[in-house]
């Protein structure tokens, strides 16, 4: 192969050493950024120092310019975007402006939110090495680095295999083994623990943590606050691509004040009033003794499972990756039938059965604009339209989309092509509404308007008979649901009411 | 989950093993042999060794399906309109659906089935199967890095290899998302019907905008990666052929520019005669 040949770089100068660093790990002074064909900036005169060996945590509402810091951070700003920068940003002394990407590799790292989006080879190892043949480093340096890298990340029982194999929590782990692998002096993760459970997200901190104690600046934009700060050291927090605030992360007043000025709030524990759904409410659907596993696994997913959804409840699914979560949400949504048991459908008029919102809401956005996409369920459905435009108006309405009516779906802002999915799936007004982590990658305030439009909703005329979610954030299980499923690893599930777990008296 | 995906994984072992580089020349070699060949026994037999080598991927029953299903929808679209549309003489025709009639400007040739068009149908056809499952084969069965240097050795530009071995990474990916696209369809209670035809390629926007924003997030992790693809770069491991594999390699070289050599010979002298 021709790029075999010895490099130019030489390997010394691809990978900065600790002692060659003596200033601050990042140096950003008034950073702007104008995205093209926007007139308004999206961030603006930002100024912050972080040294080596720190850990900084960037919070901010949805679109409040936190993708586009860590990306003028990790040197792909100005590099690979058409917009206008304005400041500067210096990477350990390095300046981001006059520094190819490439160049900037070996000193800074960056992680994404959706690992699957970032792998692109078919093995760990493969995966760890791609970084490293970048960098042209020499085939035994590389092979020395896998070996440290798979033994330190807990990855050498993996060594072979392919990434799609692996858990969520394991992919993510070895996006982050892959960029640790390079030595970076500073690490850029934007909400890398959005798609992890409690347990994995626990356990890629410790990572992270362990790589700051090493001397790493990381630099982390996580909705996830209450996971995040205990561990660390610097709150940055934007609003409207403004730096509003800059506070020591375990100063609890200091915190409390930074959020409030960006209108975020993560400590509430209020739960939302709600009326329990009644013991003799309507069943909308029953599971028998369900079971269920995919044609090439070695054991059930599910086994047993017994319970009956009422009208008006919301329950939670809570658990952890890979127990199932997904795969009794498709059960119910009928994209799956049960290997065993029974899962039966009561009837209830004017109503489809159950409509599953799954994970990748992007892919249930089909329409050219959002009322179109509104209006597509009710149109299947024989509705006159009248009734259509009816649905259509209260969906938009529950979930603040009215502005957005005759925008395309697929251009808008993330939380707003969430709210366009759930809606879309609320207009069909399904007996059951089946969410498949509606809270992902969303900050509080988009999570709480969207819940509440549900809890408002479930169990009247125009919303859906019982909504049944799937969640990782237990905060917003606890404080929307009436009920809460909670998934274990051997296919069963605790079935506990609220109140119940509230007063921490978990049935067994 | 729609069965298809790739990498060594889904090889048996003696594939798997195989080098990418003997892989590719493989694909190439088919392909030369079929374009070069016009004997429908010579090309059954291409189609045949192409089928045997593609039991070395251990592909789950729908993914089978899947392959199966598309080649035999292109066979009979190909044998079809070439059985209606083949305008070479002789012609036996097999079904008229509409006589020929008129005379001078005037003649319509009709629309009639014709067993010369489905031959020559079929000849496409095998020729289509062949290199398909050959090349399915060889790209299924490597990993996107194992391909990436591969088509580095042959030196096709790292951009363009790093795009090809990429899109390999994500095309089952892609095919899982039109099954989900379609699965959110069925949830809001619509039902497919032939005459909603058109309607169903506006169905593909979501994956077609969610393939743009997957390619964004990997290109922009593989450059903060240090992936740039006017600079060298090493490989780990460094690729090794077998003794027999470089041999092999040899013998599809040789036979590509034989036949090569040999149909470029008939068309100079068919151009001879012809003056």
């Amino acid at each position: 192969m021709g790029a075999q040949a010895a490099p130019d770089r030489a390997v010394s100068d691809a990978l900065p050493t600790t002692a060659a660093v003596e200033g601050p790990a990042v140096e950003a002074a008034g950073l702007g950024y104008t995205f093209a064909e926007r007139a308004v900036p999206t961030l603006h005169d930002v100024t912050f120092t972080l040294p080596r060996g720190s850990f900084t945590v960037v919070a901010g509402p949805t679109g409040s310019g936190k993708s586009t810091l860590l990306r003028a951070l990790a040197g792909l700003i100005p590099h690979q975007a058409s917009g206008t920068m304005a400041g500067l940003v210096q990477i350990c002394g390095r300046n981001t402006r006059t520094t190819a990407p490439a160049d900037l590799a070996p000193t800074v790292g960056l992680i994404v939110q959706s690992p699957d989006d970032q792998i692109c080879t078919s093995s760990v190892d493969a995966e760890i090495a791609f970084g490293l043949e970048n960098l042209a480093l020499p085939s035994e340096e590389i092979g020395r680095r896998i070996d440290g890298t798979l033994q330190r990340f807990g990855l050498h029982g993996f060594r072979y295999a392919s990434p799609q194999t692996l858990s969520g929590g394991l992919r993510q782990r070895l996006v982050l083994a892959a960029v640790a692998a390079m030595r970076p002096l500073v690490l850029v993760c934007d909400e890398p623990l959005s798609q992890l459970d409690a347990n994995a997200a626990r356990s890629l901190l410790a990572e992270l943590c362990r790589l700051r104690d090493d001397g790493v600046a990381i630099v982390m934009a996580e909705h996830r606050l209450e996971d995040v700060l205990p561990h660390a050291d610097r709150l940055l927090v934007l609003d409207a691509g403004r730096l509003v605030a800059d506070v020591v992360a375990r100063d609890a007043v200091q915190v409390s004040a930074a959020l409030k000025a960006a209108r975020l709030e993560v400590l509430s524990v209020e739960p939302v009033p709600h009326v329990r759904a009644s013991k003799n409410a309507a069943s909308i659907v029953t599971l028998a003794d369900v079971g269920f596993r995919y044609p090439t696994a070695p054991c059930d997913v599910w086994t047993n499972l017994t319970a009956t959804i009422h009208d008006g409840e919301c329950i939670a699914l809570v658990g952890p990756n890979g127990v199932g979560k997904s795969t009794l949400l498709a059960l119910l949504g009928g994209a799956l039938r049960p290997t065993a048991g029974k899962i039966t459908w009561h009837a209830t008029e004017h109503r489809v059965a159950g409509t599953l919102v799954p994970q990748q809401v992007d892919l249930t956005l089909f329409s050219r604009t959002v009322r179109d996409e509104l209006a597509f369920g009710p149109r299947q459905t024989d509705c006159h339209a009248a009734t259509v435009a009816e649905r259509v108006q209260l969906a938009a309405a529950t979930f603040q989309l009215e502005a957005l009516l005759d925008e395309p779906p697929q251009a808008l802002s993330r939380g707003q092509r969430v709210r366009t999915a759930l809606a879309a799936a609320f207009a069909t007004s399904p007996s059951l509404l089946l969410l498949d982590e509606p809270t992902t990658g969303q900050d509080g305030p988009t999570v709480d308007l969207v819940m509440a439009a549900l809890r408002r909703t479930v169990g009247t005329a125009h919303g859906p008979a019982a909504v049944l979610f799937s969640t990782h954030h237990l905060r917003t299980a606890l404080h929307y649901a009436d009920r809460i499923w909670i998934a274990g690893r051997d296919g069963w599930v605790i079935d506990a009411d609220r109140a119940a777990l509230e007063r921490r008296e978990v049935p067994r | 989950m729609n069965g298809l995906t790739f990498g060594p994984d889904v090889a048996r072992p003696w594939l798997a093993r195989l080098d990418p580089r003997l892989k590719l020349a493989a694909v190439f070699g088919m392909s030369v042999v079929v374009v070069c060949v016009d004997d429908m026994r010579a090309l059954a037999a291409c189609c045949a060794v192409a089928v045997l080598w593609s039991t070395g991927l251990r592909l789950r029953s729908r993914g089978w399906l899947s392959i199966v299903g598309v080649l035999a929808v292109i066979v009979w679209s190909t044998m079809l309109s070439q059985g209606f549309f083949y305008v070479g003489t002789p012609r036996t025709v097999l079904l008229t659906i509409i006589s020929p009639r008129g005379a001078g400007e005037d003649y319509f040739a009709g629309v009639v089935l014709t067993q010369e068009g489905l031959v020559y149908g079929a000849v496409q056809s095998l020729r289509f199967v062949a290199t398909a499952l050959a090349g399915l084969t060889a790209s299924l069965s490597t990993g996107p890095e194992r391909m990436l240097a591969a088509l580095a050795w042959f030196r096709v530009p790292t951009a363009l290899a790093f795009m090809t071995a990429t899109a390999l990474r994500f095309l089952p990916l892609l095919v899982e998302e039109v099954a989900l696209v379609r699965q959110a369809r069925r949830y809001r209670g619509y039902k497919f019907r032939w005459y909603k035809l058109p309607q169903e390629i506006g169905f593909l926007l979501p994956v077609i905008a969610g393939a743009l924003r997957k390619a964004e997030t990997l290109a922009e992790s593989v450059t903060a990666r240090g992936f740039d693809p006017r600079r060298p770069r090493t490989q780990y491991p460094p690729q090794t052929m077998r003794r027999w594999e470089r041999a092999a390699m040899a013998a599809i070289g040789t036979l590509c520019f034989v036949l090569i050599a040999w149909r470029t010979w008939e068309a100079y002298l068919h151009w001879q005669n012809s003056l």
